[in-house]
């Protein structure tokens, strides 16, 4: 998926708690800009990973980040000629553009413990 | 008397001076690969020096205020308080609407400029020239662009459509109003000749503001409500 990534593409990340949405993440990092670590963007609200192509890692959990003045900011991102990934994407739906990639990771506890069900759209 | 205005709020970065009777220079870059913070700072000291003009010279400061892009509002806005407060002069705060809708000098149209908000909607507002005067006909809102067409239907007069960005003419253009025309582009021209015009009818009429009194216009969208 990484691979086929482009400049302001914007990758809505939902999933429960714990099913390893940063994991997800630290994959696509990996791909796009080998050497950079990957860390959750849950207090901070959001990690610039510097690269050919610079991403922009959201977590939109705490109620902070649903705040107008961030979202308007968040919106500006989208155009920024980078990628955006945003974890709980389902907190923000209003202001995500039309053409965003939707991704939802599920557990599925009778295949196993690490077992994730990965849907794309 | 001197005014120096910028608008960071749009897709043009610009800075112009003026005195009461004439503007004197005006610059304008398009924000294309770089941000505002990186462009304005370099271009304000660049018409000052082109102009032989000292920054102590300079009257009044002017910006727009909003609405436009979320940061680029910022920026203006802390370039122009700081300047204001270190030099304890005066700051004018003005609209971006209001700025597009004043190249218009055209009477018997209904104006109509429009910033791109995203997602299909717009930020607009009305203003018509009566008498050589710009009117502004209701307040700055943001709506969705099939809601625009809805609100301009029902107007009998021609309506002008003025925007500086290039995406948001091909929307508008794309609607297929028939009583309405599109503005001549303005796609470098930059908003801040209007700022310095606008500016100096506030200053006339006293209506200039402290430097802790500017505040960016955010206009919050309906569907922040839920």
């Amino acid at each position: 998926m990484a691979k086929n990534l482009k400049k302001n593409n914007v990758l809505a990340l939902n999933g429960e708690l714990g099913t390893g949405k940063t994991q997800f993440v630290t994959g696509i990092v990996k791909k796009i800009s080998p050497k950079t670590i990957v860390s959750s963007p849950t207090f901070v609200l959001l990690n610039e990973y510097k690269g050919e192509i610079p991403i922009y890692h959201f977590d939109v959990y705490r109620t902070e980040a649903c705040d107008f003045h961030f979202q308007e900011l968040i919106k500006e991102y989208f155009s920024n000629n980078g990628i955006c990934i945003i974890e709980w994407a389902n907190k923000i739906t209003k202001i995500l553009p039309s053409n965003c990639i939707k991704i939802e990771i599920k557990k599925n506890l009778s295949k196993g413990d690490s077992f994730r069900e990965i849907t794309i759209c | 008397m001197l005014v120096l205005g910028l608008d960071t709020c749009c897709e043009t970065c610009s800075v112009a001076i003026a005195n009461d009777k004439n503007l004197l220079i005006q610059t304008s870059t398009n924000k294309h690969k770089k941000r505002s913070s990186e462009i304005i700072i370099k271009q304000i000291k660049n018409i000052l020096n082109f102009s032989n003009i000292k920054v102590s010279e300079i009257d009044f400061f002017a910006t727009t205020v909003g609405p436009g892009s979320f940061t680029g509002t910022r920026i203006g806005i802390s370039i122009i308080k700081a300047l204001s407060q270190s030099l304890e002069k005066k700051c004018i705060p003005i609209s971006t609407l209001e700025c597009l809708a004043n190249n218009i000098t055209w009477e018997n149209f209904l104006i109509c400029p429009t910033i791109d908000a995203k997602n299909d909607y717009v930020y607009s507002c009305f203003f018509k020239r009566k008498n050589k005067t710009l009117v502004k006909l209701e307040e700055e809102n943001i709506i969705s662009l099939s809601a625009l067409t809805k609100k301009i239907n029902n107007y009998e007069n021609k309506i002008i459509f003025i925007s500086d960005e290039a995406l948001i003419y091909e929307k508008l253009t794309n609607l297929k109003i028939s009583n309405a025309i599109m503005a001549p582009f303005l796609i470098n021209s930059g908003l801040a000749s209007s700022v310095v015009q606008l500016s100096l009818d506030k200053i006339t009429n006293n209506k200039t503001i402290n430097y802790n009194e500017i505040l960016p216009l955010y206009i919050k969208n309906c569907y922040y409500e839920n």
